[in-house]
């Protein structure tokens, strides 16, 4: 299990995180979300024992990240992994082979080949993507204990996304693997993380299974006869709303029957019940401290109007 | 099994360098067997020299740091290397070692090579004896820099400062002789009569008067050039005070800082003042004096990033109006 009890760190006079707390099972995928700049990566070199964290702040099973012996558990994905001039597939494996004795080579072998990555190149001539496809290989042949991934999806196609997410799936489920992915694709991390933690200004926000955080929010889609105006829903618990014409799109934190009660008495023509998807619920927590009491921000706002509302 | 991830990364580093250090064994043989040579200025006569091979020795010990530890100034590097279950001190322990393998690697070979140079020579049969006591002594020297510079190179945080801070603890302790050759010399008047003492501060002028005085004694030159034997194994002592504090140095220090402007308290903030005071002690010139405090005060301006310093270094700034304002030089 991992635990981070209490966490803060600073860059020089600049706090970066503030009192983060956080618990992960044995078994279980946590998805790390948060804007640019929210402290997933400081995170996540804290928790891998890179930046020296307080003392007992961090613990694998009670054990620090700061022991080499814990560090052996723990396989990281940095967001900008390590790669020499020369660095070729092979160079790799055998700087992986040194830590982790147990890496497999028919494993890591056979996804480079499967990923048609040119063996004989160096990592230089290589595509962003293409080097994370390297390391993802080794991950899986590494097959650790802890598996931290920052930005895990950067520089994927589709389909290896795709492969990526199935392979954790099968790795937690075959090895118990625990595994933190950091992303700020929130779509990636819907239909995959048991578990989730929205970092933002400092502090971990809001944390818990996916189901959950979904779970407090509703969406509907209305259609009325009539064009509606952003005032019709003023006085309701509106997470996101989107109008386009006759149509909107809504999100409430609510209870569905509650909302749709609220909802059916501005009598729409048409009124639908959809799933609420993790973007959507995480927009909507991040929106709410933007927002300071303020309605117009849930309204689509862009990042400008957003920096002068704090200013504000 | 501890150990066996030491061991195993002590492999897996010298592999890396396999080329590398066939590369130096071959210069060193190269120089080594070209310890003799003939000498066309001077009548064509064979001449035994040990200037090249001393030459390389010193670059060796300036160039190594920067070889084996290069791999840590990148935030890149460090955020997949220091992830890995082997203690970061550990780590530079271990490149610290390879580079030392290297070093030993050239010197045993150097001294292998003038061996076998020497021992199928007429004129210098008898100047094996020599040529090791030298190897010994220039080694210890060059290996007591390689261990300061990696030192050096370790307090920086980005691949630029690690060269600057090697030139810069190198000249730390030439300030410093020079400071106390000008206080002895200044007692007696004005004689620089103890040069050996102001020459050992200064290990490349150490490793130069070895090179020197063993070509006397194998040329059999009238009145060899004579050195202090002690300045070595001063030097080793130093070298190894150097390996704790890189020991040390890497085990406290925050990984964040990779990549960022050397701000360590072994680095420019008071370094530069221990370097540049014994200077202002000596000299007479103000405006020299003056220019070193205001170069001193932007450069603690640039490094804190706007016109807040510490206390210690208002302090520093302080002794430095003092010196500036002094109306002497300690050796007036």
């Amino acid at each position: 299990m991992l635990e981070v009890k209490g966490l803060s760190h600073a860059f020089g006079d600049n706090v970066v995180l503030e009192n983060v707390n956080l618990r992960l099972e044995d078994g279980k995928i946590m998805g790390l979300v948060g804007i640019n700049g929210a402290g997933k990566s400081t995170l996540l070199r804290l928790i891998s024992g890179i930046y020296h964290s307080p003392v007992d702040c961090v613990l694998y099973d009670g054990r620090s990240p700061m022991d080499e012996a814990t560090r052996r558990d723990i396989f990281l994905l940095p967001d900008d992994p390590y790669f020499a001039e020369q660095t070729k597939c092979k160079d790799l494996y055998e700087m992986y082979k040194v830590f982790f004795p147990k890496l497999d080579k028919d494993v890591f072998y056979d996804m480079i080949h499967m990923f048609k990555l040119p063996e004989k190149k160096t990592f230089k001539a290589y595509s962003k993507g293409m080097r994370r496809q390297a390391y993802i290989a080794l991950a899986f042949a590494v097959s650790p204990r802890y598996m931290l991934l920052d930005e895990a999806f950067d520089g994927l196609d589709p389909l290896a996304r795709k492969f990526f997410k199935d392979k954790i799936k099968e790795l937690v489920r075959t090895h118990n693997t625990t595994v933190i992915v950091s992303s700020h694709s929130l779509k990636e991390l819907d239909d995959f993380c048991d578990e989730y933690a929205i970092i933002d200004e400092k502090h971990v926000i809001s944390s818990g299974t996916v189901f959950e955080k979904t779970f407090n929010y509703c969406k509907f889609l209305l259609a009325f006869t009539q064009i509606p105006t952003e005032k019709m829903f003023e006085n309701m618990p509106v997470k996101s709303l989107k109008i386009t014409g006759r149509f909107v799109s809504i999100v409430l934190e609510a209870d569905p029957a509650a909302a749709e009660l609220l909802l059916n008495r501005l009598g729409p023509a048409v009124m639908d019940k959809v799933d609420v998807n993790f973007e959507e619920a995480f927009i909507g927590d991040i929106d709410s401290r933007i927002r300071n009491s303020s309605r117009e921000s849930i309204y689509g706002i862009g990042p400008g109007e957003r920096e002068a509302m704090r200013h504000e | 099994m501890n150990d066996s991830y030491m061991v195993r990364y002590i492999i897996y580093r010298l592999r890396k360098y396999l080329l590398l250090i066939a590369g130096i064994a071959l210069i060193s043989f190269i120089l080594g067997n070209r310890s003799i040579i003939i000498h066309y200025l001077w009548n064509d006569e064979l001449n035994f020299s040990l200037h090249s091979v001393n030459t390389f020795m010193i670059y060796m010990a300036f160039v190594m740091p920067c070889i084996v530890f290069s791999l840590f100034k990148k935030p890149r590097n460090i955020d997949t290397l220091y992830s890995f279950g082997l203690a970061r001190e550990k780590m530079n322990l271990i490149h610290y070692l390879s580079g030392l393998s290297m070093i030993l690697i050239s010197d045993i070979v150097l001294l292998l090579s003038m061996l076998i140079r020497v021992s199928g020579s007429e004129k210098y049969g008898n100047a094996a004896p020599y040529v090791f006591r030298y190897i010994l002594l220039a080694g210890l020297t060059q290996i007591a820099v390689y261990s300061v510079s990696s030192f050096a190179y370790i307090v920086a945080n980005n691949r630029l400062d690690g060269i600057i801070m090697e030139v810069l603890y190198y000249l730390l302790p030439v300030s410093i002789g020079e400071l106390i050759a000008g206080i002895v010399a200044s007692g007696n008047n004005g004689l620089y009569d103890d040069m050996d003492v102001y020459r050992s501060f200064n290990p490349l002028s150490v490793m130069t008067s070895i090179y020197y005085h063993y070509e006397c004694l194998i040329e059999e030159r009238k009145d060899p050039f004579e050195i202090d034997y002690s300045a070595p194994f001063i030097w080793s002592a130093i070298g190894l005070i150097a390996v704790i504090g890189l020991y040390l140095i890497v085990k406290h220090r925050r990984a964040e800082k990779t990549g960022g402007i050397t701000d360590s308290p072994f680095g420019y903030p008071y370094l530069l003042p221990a370097i540049l005071y014994p200077y202002m002690l000596l000299s007479s010139n103000h405006s020299l004096k003056i220019t070193i405090l205001i170069v001193l005060i932007c450069g603690y301006f640039f490094g804190r990033r706007g016109l807040k310093l510490l206390k210690s270094q208002w302090i520093i700034v302080g002794i430095g109006l003092v010196l500036a304002i002094l109306p002497f030089s300690v050796i007036d």
